[in-house]
């Protein structure tokens, strides 16, 4: 019952919200895509190469593809998802944030090593160590009954 | 393959989607599909030490069909299919996986976004796979608000779906070249009892100088405490950048012993520990063909171990797009030598459109022995193309690894991809 009061408590607060949106005109919105990066040929995947810093009616220096970007993009893509659809499908994610994947990135694009995915080579070995200095990071990719699948042999 | 009752009735959303979205599809709709066919060979030694030849062939598709570029219905798709060929090194033979199938609909004014059918929701607080609805809207100029309803994805592993529910939502306020501030709740249950319920906080704040401030805190109402405050600097300096950050996780907020976890991070739950991670990132972008990132990491531990720290160099020189090598030195210095190694890997990626060419070679060198082992070497060779205009691509690679879990082991995998694009001028339906 409790279940049921949140969900139309819910439904009742985006219904006047999302008939009052359709009202609403005349503000900035991101497009629903972006030109392939690879199509301008740019070697560094810098949003700001192009759009600047406060030129645009959006902040998107936060969006820079730093060579560490892979590892830690987290707090970036919570700002808004929408921004990495810009480039990025679902599909493209799904490589990392699925629910349940049996090869690694890194096992299932080899040849894409400069994208700088995790776990290559030895990370069997090395994920002992890295578990106990942060088991958070761990946690974020394959801490649910379906993603902790290929922990399972191990750890129970 | 396997699928289960729920991946079927999304299969169906899918297929009663697409028969809906064919007619409105007008002027311009796009059919976009990629098949990725995956071979891999490899030796693995099984419990009573009897070596097999597996050969487990993956099968990846994607499709998108509708309005791709431009505001309106447009249907996704994508799962994965496994079956062994060689001989059976694990559970089972087959197994897959549908990862999302959504219908998506996109305003004209690009205000209002709604999917409906498998999912993956990144909300704040929630980062979860649902089989639900999702709607976003921009209420107001610069007032986001977005929610979700509808059955968790991973919950179908405990004890059924009977009486799982996720929803929960996200609202924020956006002042551009000032900030971003977004508050987003979860509730998750299992069986009809709660399992999770959290909310979040996500800053950006622009400072002066075009320096940021992003963050992101997440509180666990079941458990009343903070679950993590992580932070970072973005600071840019001509040539250089610094990303100082800093992290602090409370085990017993953070992880959960609940229906939605799992082995090994159950046991972490009531050790009362807490970590907290700080340092910093710094970019030196010498050229266009040159940049120097140094990172360090310091991680400190209310119980348990003492502190550690991460040490890491990567230089890396770029001569076109995709094109480019790099080096890394790195240094893991734990508590003690059972929790240090250094670390070093070098790599190319070479274009020579349409083949390309990879090199990957990694050595690491433990302080304490790993199953009597105490070094690892990977090295890794690749290359491929493009064939008939890039209308399939073929690639290949072989690695070796040396390392305390396995002896000698060569493996190989074969990939190949087919994408397919077409845009239909009229309707799907009238050119049939």
């Amino acid at each position: 019952m409790k279940i049921l009061k949140q969900s139309v408590l819910l439904m009742a607060l985006l219904l006047p919200a999302l008939l009052l949106a359709c009202t609403v005109r005349n503000t900035y919105r991101l497009p629903a895509t972006h030109p392939p990066l690879s199509e301008l040929g740019e070697r560094r995947e810098f949003c700001t190469k192009c759009h600047g810093f406060k030129k645009e009616p959006f902040d998107f220096e936060r969006y820079n593809h730093t060579a560490l970007f892979t590892e830690s993009h987290r707090l970036a893509a919570y700002q808004d998802e929408r921004v990495c659809a810009l480039c990025h499908s679902q599909s493209f994610c799904s490589d990392c944030h699925a629910t349940r994947v049996e090869l690694k990135p890194s096992v299932k694009n080899p040849t894409e090593n400069y994208r700088r995915m995790q776990h290559r080579g030895d990370y069997l070995a090395r994920h002992r160590i890295e578990g106990r200095m942060d088991p958070t990071s761990c946690f974020r990719c394959h801490g649910n009954p379906k993603s902790s699948q290929t922990c399972r042999p191990c750890h129970g | 393959m396997v699928l289960s009752v729920q991946s079927w009735r999304s299969v169906l959303i899918v297929v009663v989607g697409l028969l809906l979205l064919a007619p409105a599809a007008s002027p311009a709709t796009d059919l976009h599909m990629a098949s990725e066919t995956i071979m891999r060979g490899f030796e693995r030694k099984i419990e009573n030490g009897k070596e097999l030849d597996a050969v487990p062939v993956y099968q990846y598709l994607q499709l998108d069909y509708g309005n791709l570029k431009s505001p309106g219905l447009s249907l996704h798709a994508n799962g994965w299919g496994r079956l062994n060929l060689g001989e059976r090194y694990n559970d089972k033979d087959t197994a897959g996986e549908l990862l999302h199938a959504y219908l998506q609909y996109l305003s004209p004014g690009r205000d209002l976004l709604v999917r409906a059918g498998r999912q993956y929701v990144f909300e704040g607080v929630a980062k979860d796979s649902i089989d639900g609805v999702y709607a976003k809207t921009e209420l107001i100029p610069a007032l986001t608000l977005s929610a979700y309803a509808g059955s968790p994805v991973t919950l179908g592993a405990a004890k059924g779906r009977q009486g799982d529910l996720i929803l929960g939502g996200k609202i924020s306020h956006s002042r551009p070249g000032l900030y971003d501030l977004g508050i987003s709740y979860k509730y998750l249950a299992d069986n009809g009892k709660r399992d999770e319920e959290s909310v979040g906080t996500d800053l950006t704040l622009l400072l002066p100088g075009s320096v940021y401030l992003l963050g992101h805190s997440a509180y666990n109402l079941v458990s009343g405490g903070w679950k993590e405050h992580s932070y970072e600097l973005r600071l840019p300096l001509k040539q250089f950048a610094f990303h100082p950050f800093f992290q602090h996780y409370s085990y017993d907020d953070y992880f959960s012993n609940r229906s939605n976890s799992a082995n090994p991070f159950r046991f972490l739950k009531d050790t009362g520990n807490a970590l907290t991670v700080a340092g910093t990132e710094a970019f030196w972008y010498l050229s266009e063909q040159q940049e120097y990132v140094l990172r360090f990491k310091n991680y400190d531990y209310d119980q348990r171990f003492s502190s550690s720290q991460l040490y890491s160099l990567l230089a890396i020189w770029k001569w076109k797009i995709h094109t480019e090598m790099g080096a890394e030195f790195g240094r893991m210095q734990g508590n003690d030598a059972e929790n240090s190694y250094f670390l070093g890997r070098g790599y190319f990626f070479w274009n020579l459109k349409p083949w390309f060419v990879t090199g990957d070679l990694m050595y690491v060198s433990y302080d304490q022995e790993i199953y009597n082992r105490d070094s690892a070497l990977f090295a890794s060779l690749g290359g491929g193309s493009k064939f008939m205009d890039d209308a399939f691509s073929v690639k290949l690679s072989f690695d070796y690894s040396y390392d305390p879990y396995f002896d000698e082991d060569y493996r190989w995998m074969l990939k190949l991809g087919v994408p397919f694009d077409k845009t239909f001028e009229t309707s799907f339906w009238k050119n049939w």
